[in-house]
């Protein structure tokens, strides 16, 4: 029933989880039972039985089920605490959630979009906000949940095994909800600390086919939860024949696609906001480098 | 109190005529709740076929018959019209309505132009609800969440208009049971002696009385923030969006009990007329009818535990909402014992009161789950919650508003239906129901969120059973309607009292006169005396 369980207070939520379900299934059980005895014994009798009462019964079946409920509560509240007491010196992980992509930025300053490495076996704190609605950060292998409140930060912690799990937005926020994916990858200490080495990526990017690059970007940054590369339109207009191509805007201008055209509606894409769709894009300025752009211009136009 | 001897006076149908005006200006609470059924009918038919389009899309990950878009509105309206126009109103607007005044023994509710009233108002925020369609309909959910519902650019004001104006409407009809039941019982019917689905009515009245106007205020303050700008609950105008939650909670969770409670009531009247029995537990009961509607004003935090609450208050709700479990546990036991040496008849309302039973069961018992804090992080809005809330307003509210549409049918149209087929639809009914929802609650716990239009595909197994179920569950809810339907035109006449029950609803014809009885009502015992007062079955055959 549950997923497999990642995070160090899992195994606890769980337990609760089971308790409750062993005193439900119980009392479901019983509460079968007599229906079903006393429907195939007293089915079609035509004969008046004398009356029944019993003030005992009716105290123990209220006393019972109190003392267990709050039984019930108090596990609960127990695995809360747990889940809710951020460890000190906590790994700090700001995240913004926005209509629909999901932004990192580590302590090292590292901003990524919908995927992002972080330690295993260490305490992480999630620190969270919003750019629009409400958002909320759902790790179901972790039994973490948290809303993103535009205007305010929330929190939550976790403490993960090596792995790679998935993010999901769990509170409602509009066409895309069910695409706002990400990806966590926890690593092991020490391979952590050997990616943080900042000459790794860029070296490995330049030398690497743009093209490949970009549709990875294209996935790991959230474009696809928006624009597609089959010619069906989504939230946005799919990418595929795109490139230099007329583009009918909303303001009336009509522009060729290229690769100026393509740079400026990744990075500010209120400026020309194409005709039928609302501006709803977030603006990427900031979450990509130079490299990754090109990469991204690369990977559209071989979209033909 | 027997008054087998009708009087020959005609039933109200005749009486008034059936020019649509005798209808549409009618001041007899038994044509209004008949008014009422057919609409709410006419609304849970539309928010049924929205229901089967959304199951049906979730077929397939991503796109299997519409986009994510035209998804978010059907799931929306689908949502926004059962709660609004059917679970709230189903019960206490028809069977109550028809019923009320009759089991009191009075001729009428005590402000007949009121309740009239409350119709159109009902009609005019249907009708509102609707009109989005043309508009391109909404996609708020039917939470409107702040600031999502501020900042999306469709018809949410119309909604909010819509659902402000179905909350006076029910407004109406609370206010209209309390005077009557306080006024308007007939000489001899002291509390002790009301029956059950009469105490519920009065409880969920007073919950619609005082919680509705809430829910109303607040609908029109986003109303008002997105007209004028107004920054009440958008932070970018440094409003405060939690704020929304807390006040449509206050109003909406106690509105989950003024949907279950009169679906408790009908339950106590047909367990007891269909098992021939006193109710075990009499008082608490209908106690326990009360405290659920005082402690539900208590518990609107539970929805929020992950929204940025205090740990304390999250606790303190928590805490809380256990105490909703003991009245609802009392219940659910003390309808069981009433089986226990009784003389049951397996009818189709019995079954579908045997089908509430376990249905309803499993709801409460899953929202152990839900009110624990630690499980709840990690189930709050997945589809555990969808589940749960499916099986107790679905296999709560309107499993019991069949019971009682099937208990009451004879009494209201004069015909009896087919209880073959009635009982064919009430186990295809449970089986679809169980098939739709189970896979739910696994998928939940496996943490497949809610509203999701697309989702990973190792899910899909457990949608596509969750479809198939819905199916079932249609063609049985198919088939229950073609049973009433039938038996308008070929139903056999129904006598008064076709069950034997002993309430003042079964001690006049069938359907009853425009005035509901024949002479002058006098009650002289209980409404579930079986033990001491016999009352024929004049329809005997039980075809289970
Ligand atoms: C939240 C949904 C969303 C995401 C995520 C998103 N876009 Fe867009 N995008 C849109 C919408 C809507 C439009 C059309 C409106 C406009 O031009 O602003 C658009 C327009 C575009 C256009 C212009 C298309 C045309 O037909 O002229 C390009 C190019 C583009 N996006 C690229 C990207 C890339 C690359 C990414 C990922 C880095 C991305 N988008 C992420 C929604 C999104
Ligand atoms: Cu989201």
């Amino acid at each position: 029933m549950l997923p497999e369980a990642a995070s160090s207070y899992a195994p606890a939520v769980d337990r609760v989880f089971w308790v409750i379900f062993g005193l439900s299934a119980f009392f479901f059980l019983l509460i079968v039972a007599f229906l079903v005895y006393f429907v195939l014994r007293y089915r079609n009798n035509r004969e008046v039985l004398p009356a029944f009462e019993s003030v005992h019964l009716e105290i123990a079946w209220t006393v019972i089920p109190f003392v267990l409920v709050i039984g019930i509560f108090y596990l609960g509240w127990k695995a809360f605490v747990i889940q809710r007491a951020v460890p000190e010196q906590a790994f700090e992980l700001q995240v913004n959630a926005r209509q629909w992509l999901w932004e990192f930025r580590t302590p090292d300053g590292q901003v990524s979009v919908n995927r992002v490495v972080i330690p295993a076996d260490t305490p992480v704190k999630v620190i969270l906000s919003s750019s629009d609605v409400i958002h909320s950060f759902y790790v179901p292998a972790f039994r973490m949940k948290m809303d993103a409140v535009p205007g305010r930060y929330t929190y939550a912690w976790f403490e993960a095994k090596p792995g790679t799990y998935t993010v999901l937005c769990a509170e409602y926020c509009g066409a895309a909800h069910s695409r706002m994916l990400a990806t966590l990858e926890v690593v092991p200490k020490e391979e952590y600390e050997k990616r943080k080495q900042p000459s790794a990526v860029p070296a490995a990017a330049t030398s690497r086919d743009p093209v490949a690059w970009g549709r990875e970007l294209y996935e790991t940054k959230g474009c696809n939860a928006c624009h597609s590369l089959d010619g069906t339109p989504g939230v946005g207009p799919s990418l595929k024949g795109l490139f230099g191509h007329e583009v009918r805007l909303q303001d009336g201008r009509v522009v060729k696609a290229d690769e100026n055209y393509i740079r400026r509606s990744i990075l500010d894409p209120t400026a020309d906001v194409v005709e039928g769709f609302n501006p709803v894009m977030p603006p990427f300025a900031g979450l990509l480098s130079e490299e990754e752009i090109n990469a991204l211009i690369a990977f559209i136009k071989s979209l033909q | 109190m027997a008054m087998h001897e009708h009087h020959g006076l005609a039933s109200f149908y005749e009486e008034g005529g059936n020019s649509l005006r005798s209808w549409l200006l009618t001041l007899d609470h038994k044509r209004i709740g008949i008014l009422y059924l057919v609409s709410i009918l006419a609304m849970f038919f539309l928010a049924g076929i929205l229901a089967l389009l959304i199951r049906t899309e979730l077929l397939t990950p991503g796109k299997t018959i519409m986009d994510a878009e035209a998804y978010n509105r059907i799931f929306t309206l689908h949502g926004a019209l059962m709660i609004f126009t059917v679970i709230i109103p189903a019960i206490p607007a028809t069977l109550g309505n028809f019923l009320l005044p009759i089991m009191l023994g009075a001729k009428d509710v005590a402000f007949p132009r009121l309740n009239l009233a409350s119709w159109y108002f009902y009609m005019a925020g249907t009708v509102l609800m609707m009109l989005t369609l043309l508009g391109g309909a909404v996609d708020t959910g039917w939470t409107f969440y702040a600031p999502y519902s501020i900042l999306t650019r469709n018809a949410v004001v119309v909604v909010l208009l819509g659902a402000f104006l179905l909350g006076m409407s029910s407004i109406f009809t609370g206010l209209n049971f309390i005077v009557t039941v306080h006024r308007l019982r007939a000489p001899g019917l002291t509390w002790g002696r009301l029956p059950l689905f009469i105490w519920a009515l009065y409880a969920t009245s007073i919950i619609q009385v005082l919680a509705t106007p809430v829910v109303g205020i607040t609908l029109l303050l986003v109303g008002l923030e997105r007209i004028l700008g107004i920054g009440i609950f958008n932070p970018a105008m440094g409003g405060d969006p939690v704020l929304f939650q807390h006040f449509f909670w206050f109003y909406s969770h106690p509105a989950v009990y003024i949907m279950i409670l009169p679906a408790m009531g009908v339950m106590s009247e047909v367990i007891t007329v269909h098992a021939r029995r006193p109710i075990f537990g009499y008082w608490a009961i209908a106690a326990s009818s009360l405290a659920i509607a005082a402690i539900s004003f208590l518990v609107w935090g539970h929805h929020m535990f992950v929204s940025g609450m205090s740990e304390l208050a999250g606790a303190i709700f928590s805490f809380l909402t256990f105490f909703v479990a003991i009245p609802t546990a009392i219940k659910v036991f003390s309808w069981t014992m009433t089986l226990y040496r009784g003389q049951i008849r397996l009818r189709t309302p019995m079954l579908y009161a045997l089908n509430f039973i376990l249905l309803f069961t499993i709801g409460g018992l899953t929202g152990l789950f839900l009110g624990a804090l630690s499980t709840d992080v990690h189930l709050h809005d997945t589809y555990f919650v969808v589940a749960h809330f499916h099986y107790t307003m679905m296999g709560g509210v309107l499993t019991g508003f069949l019971a009682g549409l099937f208990h009451w049918w004879p009494k209201m149209t004069g015909r009896l239906y087919s209880e073959r087929w009635g009982q064919i639809g009430a186990v295809l009914y449970f089986l679809g129901f169980n098939l739709t929802y189970i896979p739910q609650f696994i998928m939940g716990s496996q943490g497949m969120p809610r509203r999701y239009w697309d989702y990973l595909p190792e899910f899909q197994g457990l949608h596509v059973l969750s479809t198939i179920g819905s199916y079932v569950l249609a063609v049985g809810l198919f088939v229950s309607l073609g049973v009433i339907l039938h038996s308008l035109w070929k139903g056999r006449k129904s006598p008064a009292n076709p069950w034997g029950g002993l309430t003042l609803e079964w001690q006049t014809s069938s359907p009853p006169p425009l005035h509901n009885f024949h002479g002058p009502v006098k009650v002289e015992h209980g409404p579930y005396a079986y033990d001491r007062v016999q009352a024929k079955e004049e329809v005997e055959e039980v075809t289970a």
